[in-house]
């Protein structure tokens, strides 16, 4: 017999009603927006229809990999696409999308991060310990169906082009479209 | 006892939450009432197939301890 705890006294799932979970992620760490994705790609194994937030830094880990130096952030127009506003952008915009780090390979860690020794180190015991790099995690949450939304504000502030800068499908949404998410879901945590 | 094993799943060395993930992905493949045998060395590994059938109503048919790491489940899909 399964041993008995807490979730015994919850009702069993079905096809037709699922949970629903949430998940805020603000931060642009490594750590941070790592167990995001273990716990929303988790969540929705076991059977919650997990829905991911991401505002302001939060995005970077969903954005093409790009090194500091990439031409693709200092020599690039901004862009257009969904949420943008291009009429009312400032040139320092540029250069909040050039210092900003791009793609889940070059988040740092929030502690230790050491110039970019912590990273390099958290990923080689990852490797060794059989978990899944972010990259990865973020490819099997998208394809266990868990949905993405960025923050609207977020992609116009930072001169996010969606969908050409994302490596996954993400919608561009408020605060009003997060409100009724939350109000109607089970687990709502904030990274 | 497993006479009729429908799908086989080896997940060792990979960790929390992969076991998970690859065992939904398996069981979604399958049709109710049809069996799993999933393998893994994870030492949460247990527990954590336990906790995804208690959640999605499948039931533990048998366990098997294989060796000191390695544990094999056999799991029938629920309706």
């Amino acid at each position: 017999m399964p041993p008995v705890d807490s979730l015994s006294a919850a009702p069993q799932p079905s096809a037709k009603a699922r949970r629903k979970g949430t998940i805020l992620l603000v931060s642009g760490e490594l750590d941070k927006a790592l167990v995001a994705f273990e716990v929303a790609a988790g969540f929705q194994a076991m059977g919650m229809d997990m829905s991911m937030w991401f505002v302001l830094y939060g995005a970077n880990c969903l954005l093409k990999p790009r090194a500091l130096l990439s031409p693709a952030k200092w020599w690039r127009r901004l862009g257009a696409g969904a949420g943008r506003v291009p009429e009312t952008d400032v040139a320092l915009q540029h250069l909040v999308r050039g210092l900003n780090p791009a793609g889940a390979a070059h988040l740092p860690l929030s502690q230790l991060n050491l110039g970019g020794i912590g990273p390099w180190a958290v990923r080689r015991i990852m490797r060794a310990k059989g978990m899944a790099p972010l990259e990865d995690l973020i490819h099997r949450a998208r394809d266990l169906g868990v949905r993405f939304t960025i923050c609207q504000i977020c992609v116009d502030a930072m001169a996010f082009s969606v969908p050409d800068d994302l490596i996954v499908q993400a919608e561009v949404k408020g605060v009003s479209t997060y409100y009724l998410e939350v109000a109607a879901a089970d687990y709502n945590a904030a990274f | 006892m497993a006479d009729s094993i429908d799908k086989r799943l080896d997940v060792c060395g990979v960790c929390c939450p992969l076991p998970i993930i690859r065992l939904g992905e398996s069981i979604a493949a399958l049709k109710p009432g049809q069996t799993l045998e999933i393998m893994g060395n994870d030492p949460v590994f247990e527990a954590s197939v336990r906790d995804f059938c208690q959640a999605n109503g499948h039931t533990i048919l048998e366990v098997r301890r294989i060796d000191r790491r390695r544990i094999a489940m056999l799991i029938r899909v629920s309706a």
